[in-house]
């Protein structure tokens, strides 16, 4: 495969999904987690997150922990090659925020009016205080 | 208490919001067989439905791989249709969309898509070798028998395959949209 390919950014609920399975977790529970990690910002759908979680194993970056037989209420955890790309995926995501916030350091306090305030507030993870 | 409704819809998503409207007035949907719709009584809103478009046959082991999963995820399965299914979920556990990703949604659209125009195919196809058939049989044979056929089965048929077009129709343009947003976002 190339390069290029694997460098891709992950999906949000992918990235998500290696995140929660840092510690098995079956798919509800990894609902839940996102859900309320992002304060209700991230939804996965159920049908997403089946489809997410079946190419995630196929490309072996989770594995199920349950038996074949024992279908209920599986569990997954990450493995090393998952590890391996969810960092990469960190890196990648610092070098934007980086990026980002570098921008908001050289804007002067009034130009244009607040957007330096919000926007950096926001991408350190704060609500703006109105 | 059960109440049944006949229905016909070709548009699953109109067919959704009437499911959600039953269900905000008290009825939730408990069975479905060929327009026939069961409905239990239930608090009003107490459920929202949605239908999905399965790969395969419900009964497919991959497609009750499915729905279990999603029974795990607290949505039922009520009713299923070939490789229809209606699901629900009760409204006090939170929203319900069964697809929260612009790549989800649009291979779910394009399944969709392609369900719609074979079948706009092939009853268009149907419908118009028929209406020549029983036409020319007429003439033949002058039986009304086929007259029957040419005024009422085959206007059935034919409105059926154009109604799956103009359905197949709408989804290609919200194909469109959605491959355009997907260059810009996930």
């Amino acid at each position: 495969m190339p390069e290029s390919i694997e460098r891709g950014a992950l999906t949000e609920a992918v990235y998500y999904i290696l995140l929660s399975l840092h510690q098995p977790m079956h798919g509800y529970a990894m609902m839940q987690s996102i859900e309320h990690l992002t304060a209700g910002r991230v939804i996965l759908g159920s049908g997403t997150l089946y489809g997410a979680l079946n190419a995630l194993v196929q490309k072996q970056w989770i594995t199920s922990l349950s038996s074949e037989k024992d279908s209920r209420q599986k569990k997954y955890i990450i493995t090393e090659t998952g590890k391996a790309v969810f960092l990469n995926e960190l890196e990648r995501l610092g070098e934007l925020l980086f990026h980002g916030l570098t921008l908001f350091e050289e804007l002067s306090d009034d130009d244009p009016p607040g957007y330096k305030r919000t926007g950096y507030l926001r991408m350190i993870g704060n609500k703006p205080t109105p | 208490m059960n109440s049944a409704r006949w229905r016909f819809y070709v548009n699953y998503e109109k067919e959704e919001d009437w499911l959600n409207h039953m269900s905000a007035k008290g009825f939730a949907l408990s069975n479905y067989f060929f327009g026939r719709y069961t409905f239990k009584d239930s608090e009003p809103g107490e459920y929202i439905y949605r239908i999905e478009l399965l790969e395969n046959h419900s009964y497919h082991p991959e497609s009750q791989r499915y729905i279990r999963f999603m029974e795990e995820n607290r949505i039922e399965a009520v009713a299923s249709w070939h490789r229809w299914v209606y699901f629900r979920k009760k409204a006090q556990d939170g929203p319900f969309d069964i697809f929260s990703d612009i790549t989800s949604r649009l291979t779910h659209y394009r399944r969709v898509a392609a369900f719609f125009l074979i079948l706009a195919i092939s009853n268009i196809t149907i419908g118009t070798s028929s209406t020549f058939s029983s036409l020319f049989r007429f003439i033949e044979t002058g039986s009304t028998d086929f007259l029957i056929l040419l005024l009422v089965s085959c206007p059935i048929i034919l409105s059926l395959g154009f109604g799956c077009l103009l359905m197949w129709n709408s989804l290609r343009k919200k194909i469109k949209i959605l491959n355009l947003e997907k260059q810009l976002r996930e």
